[in-house]
């Protein structure tokens, strides 16, 4: 291998180190959970390559050991998955280019690929589609290979996994508070906390992300006066 | 339990609403010059708002006909919080959190509680 190329990816190993350990150690316990769940070994790591959304294929196997309809199941992965909307929209620009992988590039945007590309210490010479392709693809990778090793290391040790699916609870705590340590406005995250209060009191369990969602930006909207002095 | 052919079926269907969710500001936006304020004002927020949501979802069980449950998920919640706001290692709050749960959960420690 030509020289650059090794440097090439070492600074990509470097860089999405930190990403291998969280995406092998979720999706370990991932791997484990489906295995336990009694379907084929092979249907784990088939959906973190299809699917890759850690906290909707969590959501999914519950669904699939409860017997949920299919369009309860699919409304709540397109809610889970509804931050992901706005994660396109800072890379408009950076990913309007000509490449074969552009699609690969946009399907592999989770939480934390996002948030590795939008930080601020990529260096210049590497802010360019190579780059993002790479990073997107290893920390796919990852993700695929910690729920085969969950699953194969499941398939032999059997377990009490009961509460394991909190992990994913957690995850979604560990996520707000980054959101809480990052934003100074605190004004949207209450915003939300009485939409979702209001939509669990009056509407209750399945609806409620929904129509709490939706009540949220109603509101924000209204705030915009005041957000928008606030942050500047 | 689901057959392995609706199974199947639904993680295509998941898969492909999934990438949608992804590639829908590309379809919008993708080749305008410039989004929308309004959208770029959203866009600040909506994360942030989006994971209050989201752990407020996982945690409505919390019932008073249900408290043995209902305290280990409090406790363990507030378990990962503390943990996270106090040192920036993801993994540790999690695991440490999930183990805490899997605990109280699996030896049925709190269930003495009943009012």
């Amino acid at each position: 291998m030509k020289r650059h190329h090794i440097e090439f990816f070492k600074i990509i190993i470097k860089k999405t180190a930190p990403i291998f350990f969280g995406y092998f150690a979720i999706g370990f316990a991932y791997g484990l959970l489906v295995e336990n769940s009694g379907y084929p070994t092979v249907l784990a790591p088939l959906m973190s390559l299809f699917i890759y959304a850690g906290a909707a294929q969590f959501m999914i196997i519950g669904f699939f050991t409860a017997n949920t309809g299919i369009t309860e199941i699919l409304s709540l992965v397109f809610l889970i998955n509804s931050r992901h909307i706005v994660y396109g929209l800072s890379f408009i620009k950076k990913y309007s280019i000509n490449k074969w992988f552009k699609p690969y590039l946009i399907f592999s945007l989770t939480d934390e690929t996002y948030g590795l590309l939008t930080g601020s210490d990529i260096p210049n010479e590497h802010d360019n589609p190579k780059f993002y392709f790479y990073v997107s693809l290893f920390n796919h990778l990852y993700w695929i290979f910690g729920t085969t090793i969950g699953v194969i290391f499941g398939h032999f040790i059997t377990f009490n996994l009961k509460g394991l699916d909190f992990a994913l609870t957690a995850l979604f705590i560990v996520l707000l508070i980054e959101q809480l340590k990052n934003k100074t406005s605190k004004i949207p995250f209450l915003i939300a906390f009485v939409s979702g209060l209001i939509c669990l009191i009056f509407i209750g369990g399945q609806n409620m992300l929904l129509i709490s969602v939706v009540l949220s930006i109603s509101i924000l909207i209204l705030f915009r006066r005041i957000l928008e002095n606030d942050e500047s | 339990m689901m057959s392995l052919n609706d199974v199947l079926i639904a993680i295509c269907l998941a898969a492909i609403v999934t990438y949608i969710t992804r590639l829908i500001p590309f379809i919008l936006f993708g080749d305008k010059k410039r989004i929308p304020k309004i959208i770029l004002y959203i866009e600040k927020f909506i994360p942030g708002m989006i994971m209050v949501i989201l752990v407020m979802n996982s945690l409505k069980t919390i019932s008073i006909s249900n408290i043995p449950q209902s305290l280990a998920l409090i406790i363990s919640s507030i378990c990962v919080a503390l943990l996270h706001f106090y040192q920036k290692n993801a993994l540790v709050s999690i695991f440490t959190g999930t183990i805490l749960y899997m605990f109280l959960v699996q030896t049925n420690i709190l269930n003495f509680i009943n009012f």
